[in-house]
Order: structure tokens, then C-alpha cells, then sequence
């Protein structure tokens, strides 16, 4: 039990660490915010409490030093700055070293009095605090007294107003369409602002003889919860309000009490559809109100209708409040639960093909509401595992922070998107790559100070790390302001390593993918960062690990950019299953695009090419039969099923399609390292195994071979 | 008392030879299901199974020792055990014509002077015990299993 509570602490006392981490370096830039150095200290003094309750005395004499410290900056004794910062941090990885050890050594201990004593000889340096804020703080230097918030809290709390919910009653002149407008633009943009519930009045609509089609018949109700202001939803009818009627009126703002007790009755008063007295009479019978007084003919069942909506949409964003609050679960746990719904997903395979087998219907029918209710189970459970990727910036921003120092560099990091989701194992295994991009970003792409000031560049480089959702991928891109990359330092090494030879022609683009070979370097001065040509190489063996891909872009001069396109969950996903030559294959399906038939003379034709137009566009393809030496010969109609890989679209002719298939990714472990071309392996309903498709790496293998037989065909002629 | 070096073999017969692996590593011995082959895999590496939910390599032990391909449809049983690969434990599949029995014998009469042959042979055998008038090769199964491109 005691454990139990033990490791609870440690979760905790990891996570405080970790905000503090956070708050500190947001301080460093903002020095003079009074509530974030409120929060440093309360952070710490919370690590402080706890650790003396659950005997980490090493921890709680350690904090309470440091308390001391962050306490007299709080009393405005001392003013803080980069020292102040930099020690800080110090003592916080101290801290969390010394949580590694209930009875920590010696050496452990000694270092911590060392960062006390420095702390003390700051204080004693800094004297009583008639100091002012030195060290180059890259911004907010100054501006920000103490009595103003700071800006980017400003505008923050405007975005974060508290939602509230609005219903709006459109009913638009039945002429609108003779000017030109879009009712249904507008509709679009009012659910755009947030969750809305959409109710259409159809009942003025005439039989289709009596119709005039330049005429508007319908009306709508629409309720939404958003964080966008009345004004902000009135903007949206601002051509047309003086032509409709409309009617905005706030219902509830979440969290109101009422909120989830609000009945039908008082929707339809609120509504001024129905007098309260009339609602009270109706009441005193026992049948339910919406049926009674449709019977009454005091609403129309029309209008039953739509207020139910309204009732349903309350319900669910009250229900969505009331969970918002948390439960920290073991991730084991939950890794364990996504491995169960693996095995019910792939007996679900085998019942469904078990009762098409048998042509039995009932089954064929339990079978098929198993198969809804398991990809129900499925998106919830992988929505449980994820996690917004931003929980990695703070670690990156601290490298940079580090790293900067160390090369006297003076490097913004800005991040953006980090609420983007991703499974948590993908972002558990992201966070090394990217911290190899970043350094390679700050060794070799950001200039020093004295240099950019010479090509006239702002003297802070920047480093933009950001993330977004892209499909059934998240694209994370790492951009900085340097110098860019060197195609002739990249070509000359290429060389004299034998990756290429004297006189070959690249694109810049396939130079670039040169940096990801092992052991390529193009650094002259190996630093402790980079430069020992370990890094790019591992970055893309990493990503192509989580069956992601990586782009480079490069200006000379202006910068560079990695791209890392990432499959949202490793777990499962949506394929097509396809079979050549007796075996079947999985294609990611997010990543097809669409599926021709050919006749086998037709493909003999194109046979030599291999090549074909799709929807106006050259693309090349491959036969799987021949990629993979399948024995025999293709079926007299194949398929070519056409997908979208990185930067281009390939073609894979297979045998015959399947279908959609439900695929729990497994791996194929490290025996199958050196395959190309698949990704990993799934279990089918029969017990059989399959193998899923790398669409990326294969569509680079075809380019390569079709750049081979051009340069081949050109060189005979 | 001296059991110390006593050891349990699971003995099976490849091309008419009689080979044994340690039974502590032998997980299952599994009647031959179809085997998935995996373009443009390492020769010696016949495909993947499902083995209780988990895709596991299959290989081919003729292949290692150099006697060509085993005929899949002439192959009785995959032998599952794990191996240690760097510092991880994989479990995997070799294919047997047959599994003939567990035997006791001890470790230390294992003859391990006897050459079989080719180097990369040696390599994969920790020697050979003499049982009931027929050679039977012990095999070191962690060798056997090793990445013929890490070898050179």
C-alpha cells in the first residue's frame, strides 16, 4: 500500500518538476511576471511537502534551500535573472536525481551542496537586490512591469472565454437565393465556430410540382456551443440579417447549473412557441409533453423536433463538463487494453468470415453488429492513447535553451500546434529524432551572432518546431532561419565517401537525402553536439520505425526544414487488403487513392514503361508480382491500386482486391530488418499471417528503378 | 548428488540427421501451419507464422547449414523457441522434418573437438554426443539464429 502511494508521489513529484521546468523557462523571458514565479514556488514547494512526508529528506533539506532563494526573488529582494535561471534549473535536475534514490550516495549529495553554495554566492553577489535584470533576455526585456499582465496572457484569455451555448433561429426571406448568397456557407461557418447542433425546418417545403427552385422554403434552428462572442455570430449574417429573420439568444453557458436540468417545456417558453400556462395544463396529464401538445396542435411535431435536439445537445455538453476531470490510469494498463481490442478485432475477422462461409444470415447479422461495436471499442480505446504532442516541447525548448548557451548562439525556439494528438508510444519514440534535428538545426543551421549580423539577418535565429494532423498522418516539421544546407560541401563529401560518383546528376533534393546516409558528415569542426555523423542516419531509422517518412527542404542561405510525416497510431489501422500471387497484402488505406483494372496485354504493353496515366497525371508503377520474384503469371485482368506516397503517387499493380480490412499492426521484429518495402505483418481471419505494404519506402525503390532505366535507355541512345 | 551438468534435450532430425536443442528454450513444438513468405527476406528465413497472436520468424535450419531449401510441404513441425539476439529475447520458429524425443545426457560429454566441416558450421554447433550408437549434433542455437550480415 505504502508503494502504491510511493510511486503516486514520484508520478507527481515528475510531473511538478516538469511544469517547473516550463515555468522557468518562460521566466527567463519574462523575468519581471510576478504569477509565474508564484507558480515556480509553489511547484517547489509542493516537491518539498511531499518528499518530507514520504522520507526523501535528501529532497525536502535540498528544496527547502532552494525555496528560500525563489522566496526572497518573490518578496522582490533579489530580481532575477540568467544565473538565477540557469541555477534553478540545475537544482531542479538535481531534484530529480536525488528521487531516484531513497538513501542517495555521497557524490549525489555533494553536488547539491555545490549548487546551494552557488546559489548562496549569488545571493551574497546580487546583495540585497539593488540589482537590475542583467543578461541578454531575449524579449519582453523591461516592458513588463509587474502591474501589467503580459501580453500573450491577454490575448490568451480572450481565446479561452468560457464556452457558452447559443441558439439560433434562422429563418431566411424566402428571396435570399435571388441575390446570390450561400445559406449553406453560412450554416457551415456557424458550426465552424464550435460544436453545434443542427436542426432543418422542412415542413414549409411544397411537393415537388408546386416547388419554385429559386425560392428558399426552409429554416433553420441551430444550436451551438462555442467560445466566439454574439457578435462574432452575428457577423456571419451581416448581409443578410436585414432580409431574414434571426434570432440569437444565449441558452446556457457551460457550467450553468441549469444547463442539464433544462426540460422541453422550458425550451419551448424560452422558444416563445408555447405560453407557460398552456405547458402547465398539458403537464397535469401523464403522456409525455412533446407528444401531447403536437396532439393539441399547439407546436408542430416540427418543432418537437428540433427543441429535443437542443435538449440532447445540452445533455451532451454537460456530460462532456462532467468528465472533464481526470483519471490517471498505468499506461501499462492501457497498452494492455489496445493488445486485447488487437484480439478482438482479429476474432472479429474470423467470425465475420466464419459466417459468410456458412451463408448464415443470423450469424452474418451478430457478426455484423460484433463488427460496429468493435470499431466503436477500437476508436475509443486509441483515443484514449493519445496524447497532445506539445507534453515533448518542453523538453526541446530546454535543449535549445542548453545548447545555445554552449555554442554562444543566441536561438528562439517557437512551437506551434501543440495540442496536435498523437499515440503515446509514437510520441515516446519521437522525442530522440527530433532532438537530433533541433541540435543539427542549432550546430550546423544557425550562424553565430557575429555572422548574422554581417548577412544582416536578426542576431536571434529562430528554430520552428510544429506539428499538425494531415490525414491519417501528423506532419511535424523542425524549420530554423540559418544558413541552410551546402549542396556542393554535401556533394563533395557524398563523393569522397563513394556514395556517389564524379559528374552524377542530382536534384538537390536526392543530394539532401545524402545526410541520412551512415556516417555522413559535412561539419569540418567535430563539436560535442554534432558533426560525428551519428544522428541524421539515426533519425531515419527511427522514423522509418514508427512507418513514418522524412523530407528535407533547404534554401541556401535562408534556412532548412525537416518534415516528419507520422502515422497517427501504431496500433491499428484501416487497410485494403490485396492478394498477389496466392499471398495477401494490407495497403495503409489512407494512403490509397484509388484502384483500375488492366488486362495483362495492356500491362505487357506498358510492360517495358511502367508507366500509366492517372486522372491526367504520369504515374509510374510496379508490379508486386515481379518486385517480390512471385512465381507464375499475373491473372488475365489485374488491378492497379494507386497510392499517395510522400511526395508523389505510385502504382502497385496486385492480383485481385479484397476489400477494407481492419489491421492490427504487428511488428515483424528485427530478423526482417534489412526487407524493404513492408512495414509490418497483421493477422488475418483465418489465422494466416499478411503483410502490410510500406508505401513510402516502395514508391522511393520505384523512382530509383525508373531513374535507373531512364539513365539506362538514355545511355544507349 | 552431482546432477549439476545433467541437461534435457529436445532431439529432431533434419536431411536424416539427428540435431538437439536445450528443451528450456523450446517453447512449443508446433504441427507445420502455412508460412507467409516475406519478399525479399534473408534466404534462411522461410516467412512469418502467427504464433498465440504475434507474428514469429520461421527458419530454415538446411538453409543455415548449407543443404538447400526444405520442401515446406514435406516439413512435419516448427520447433518455437527463444533466442537471444544482442540483448533482447526473440522468439522464433526453425522448421524440423521431425521431433523424435526429450533426452537426458550430460553437458560435460558433449564432444565439442569433433570438426563438422565448414567453419560457419562449427560456428552454429557446440559439439556432438555419442547416445544409443548415433551421433546426435548439439546445436547453439543462439549462433544459428545470428545475422549472416553481422557475421562478416
Amino acid at each position: 500500500m505504502i508503494d502504491k502511494f510511493k510511486s503516486t508521489f514520484l508520478e507527481e513529484a515528475n510531473e511538478l518538476l516538469g511544469q517547473l521546468e516550463e515555468t522557468l523557462l518562460e521566466l527567463e523571458t519574462m523575468p519581471t511576471d510576478s504569477e509565474l514565479l508564484n507558480k515556480a514556488f509553489r511547484a517547489m514547494h509542493t516537491v518539498k511537502g511531499s518528499s518530507s512526508m514520504f522520507g526523501y529528506d535528501a529532497v525536502s533539506k535540498f528544496t527547502h534551500e532552494v525555496e528560500t532563494a525563489l522566496d526572497r526573488c518573490r518578496n522582490g529582494e533579489i530580481l532575477i535573472d540568467r544565473i538565477f535561471i540557469g541555477l534553478t534549473l540545475r537544482a531542479r535536475d538535481h531534484i530529480r536525481g536525488l528521487l531516484d534514490f531513497e538513501n542517495p550516495p555521497e557524490e549525489l549529495l555533494r553536488q547539491g551542496e555545490a549548487i546551494l553554495g552557488e546559489y548562496r554566492a549569488w545571493m551574497a553577489n546580487i546583495g540585497g537586490g539593488k540589482a537590475v535584470a542583467s543578461g541578454p533576455a531575449p524579449k519582453g526585456e523591461g516592458e513588463g512591469s509587474k502591474a501589467r499582465p503580459r501580453e500573450g496572457a491577454n490575448s490568451e484569455a480572450q481565446g479561452e472565454a468560457e464556452p457558452m451555448t447559443w441558439r439560433i433561429m434562422f429563418r431566411p426571406a424566402p428571396e435570399i437565393f435571388k441575390d446570390g448568397t450561400k445559406v449553406l456557407t453560412l450554416i457551415a461557418e456557424l458550426v465552424a465556430l464550435g460544436e453545434a447542433s443542427v436542426y432543418p425546418h422542412i415542413e414549409a417545403l411544397p411537393g415537388l410540382a408546386a416547388m419554385d427552385p429559386e425560392l428558399c422554403y426552409c429554416s433553420w434552428d441551430i444550436i451551438l456551443t462555442t467560445r466566439a462572442g454574439e457578435n462574432a455570430l452575428r457577423d456571419i449574417f451581416i448581409f443578410v440579417e436585414n432580409r431574414s429573420e434571426l434570432q440569437i439568444s444565449r441558452i446556457a453557458k457551460q457550467g450553468d447549473e441549469f444547463a442539464n436540468a433544462k426540460r422541453l417545456g422550458e425550451i419551448f417558453i424560452e422558444r416563445g412557441l408555447v405560453s407557460a400556462a398552456t405547458i402547465g395544463s398539458v403537464l397535469e396529464g401523464h403522456k409525455r409533453l412533446g407528444e401531447t401538445l403536437v396532439e393539441q396542435k399547439v407546436v408542430s411535431s416540427d418543432e418537437v423536433a428540433s427543441a429535443l435536439l437542443e435538449q440532447e445537445h445540452l445533455k451532451k455538453i454537460q456530460e462532456r463538463k462532467d468528465v472533464a476531470g481526470s483519471i490517471r490510469v498505468a499506461s501499462d494498463k492501457l497498452d494492455s487494453l489496445v493488445d486485447l481490442v488487437g484480439e478482438l478485432v482479429t476474432l472479429q475477422a474470423r467470425l465475420s468470415q466464419t459466417a459468410s462461409e456458412r451463408q448464415d444470415s443470423a450469424l452474418g447479422s451478430i457478426s455484423e453488429q460484433f463488427e460496429r461495436l468493435i470499431s466503436q471499442l477500437r476508436d475509443n480505446t486509441m483515443s484514449i492513447r493519445m496524447l497532445p504532442i506539445g507534453s515533448t516541447f518542453n523538453k526541446f525548448r530546454r535543449v535549445v535553451r542548453d545548447l545555445s548557451l554552449e555554442l554562444g548562439k543566441e536561438v528562439e525556439l517557437q512551437t506551434e500546434g501543440a495540442e496536435t494528438e498523437l499515440d503515446k508510444t509514437v510520441i515516446e519514440r519521437l522525442s530522440d529524432p527530433l532532438v537530433h534535428i533541433i541540435r543539427n538545426s542549432l550546430d550546423h543551421g544557425i550562424e553565430s551572432p557575429d555572422l548574422r549580423r554581417e548577412k544582416g539577418k536578426p542576431v536571434p535565429g529562430v528554430i520552428r518546431l510544429s506539428a499538425r494532423h494531415s490525414g491519417a498522418y501528423v506532419l511535424i516539421q523542425v524549420s530554423d532561419d540559418g544558413k541552410g544546407l551546402d549542396a556542393e560541401a554535401i556533394r563533395q563529401k557524398g563523393i569522397e565517401r563513394g556514395l556517389i560518383v564524379q559528374g552524377q546528376e542530382l536534384s538537390d533534393n536526392e543530394l539532401f537525402q545524402l545526410i541520412f546516409a551512415p556516417g555522413f558528415s559535412t561539419a569540418r569542426v567535430i563539436t560535442t553536439v554534432s558533426g560525428r555523423g551519428v544522428g541524421m542516419d539515426v533519425v531515419r531509422r527511427e522514423i522509418d520505425g514508427l512507418g513514418g517518412s522524412v523530407h528535407l527542404e533547404s534554401a541556401a542561405g535562408a534556412g532548412m526544414t525537416v518534415t516528419l510525416k507520422i502515422p497517427l497510431t501504431l496500433a491499428i489501422i484501416e487497410g485494403l487488403l490485396v492478394k498477389v500471387a496466392g499471398d495477401f497484402y494490407v495497403i495503409p488505406l489512407s494512403s490509397v487513392d484509388g484502384c483500375i483494372e488492366i488486362a495483362k496485354e495492356d500491362l505487357d504493353q506498358l510492360g517495358e514503361r511502367r508507366i500509366f496515366s492517372f486522372r491526367n497525371e504520369f504515374v509510374p508503377f510496379v508490379s508486386l508480382r515481379r518486385f517480390f520474384d512471385s512465381v507464375g503469371q499475373g491473372p488475365s485482368i489485374s488491378q492497379i491500386v494507386i497510392a499517395q506516397a510522400l511526395d508523389s503517387r505510385v502504382g502497385f499493380v496486385v492480383d485481385q482486391v479484397i476489400g477494407d480490412y481492419q489491421t492490427v499492426i504487428k511488428p515483424l521484429g528485427r530478423m526482417f530488418k534489412s526487407v524493404e518495402g513492408i512495414s509490418g505483418a497483421t493477422i488475418l481471419g483465418d489465422g494466416t499471417v499478411a503483410l502490410i505494404l510500406d508505401v513510402n519506402r516502395l514508391s522511393q525503390v520505384v523512382q530509383h528503378e525508373s531513374k535507373v532505366r531512364t539513365a539506362a535507355r538514355s545511355g544507349v541512345a | 548428488m552431482d546432477g549439476t551438468s545433467m541437461r534435457r534435450y529436445l532431439a529432431f532430425e533434419l536431411d536424416g540427421n539427428a540435431y538437439a536443442v536445450e528443451v528450456e528454450r523450446v517453447e512449443v513444438v508446433l504441427e507445420m501451419v502455412p508460412v507467409t513468405r516475406v519478399p525479399r527476406a534473408p534466404e534462411h528465413l522461410r516467412g512469418v507464422i502467427n504464433y498465440r497472436g504475434a507474428v514469429i520468424p520461421v527458419a530454415d535450419l538446411r538453409v543455415r547449414f548449407g543443404l538447400g531449401l526444405t520442401d515446406l510441404a514435406g516439413a512435419s513441425s516448427i520447433v518455437v523457441l527463444q533466442i537471444r539476439q544482442g540483448d533482447e529475447d526473440v522468439t522464433v520458429g526453425f522448421l524440423a522434418d521431425s521431433v523424435r524425443e526429450v533426452i537426458d545426457f550430460d553437458a560435460d560429454k558433449i564432444d565439442r573437438a569433433v570438426g563438422l566441416g565448414s567453419g560457419r558450421l562449427d560456428a552454429m554447433v557446440k559439439g556432438v554426443y555419442a547416445y544409443e550408437g548415433a551421433f546426435i549434433v548439439v546445436l547453439d542455437i543462439d549462433k544459428a539464429f545470428e545475422d549472416l550480415d553481422e557475421e562478416t
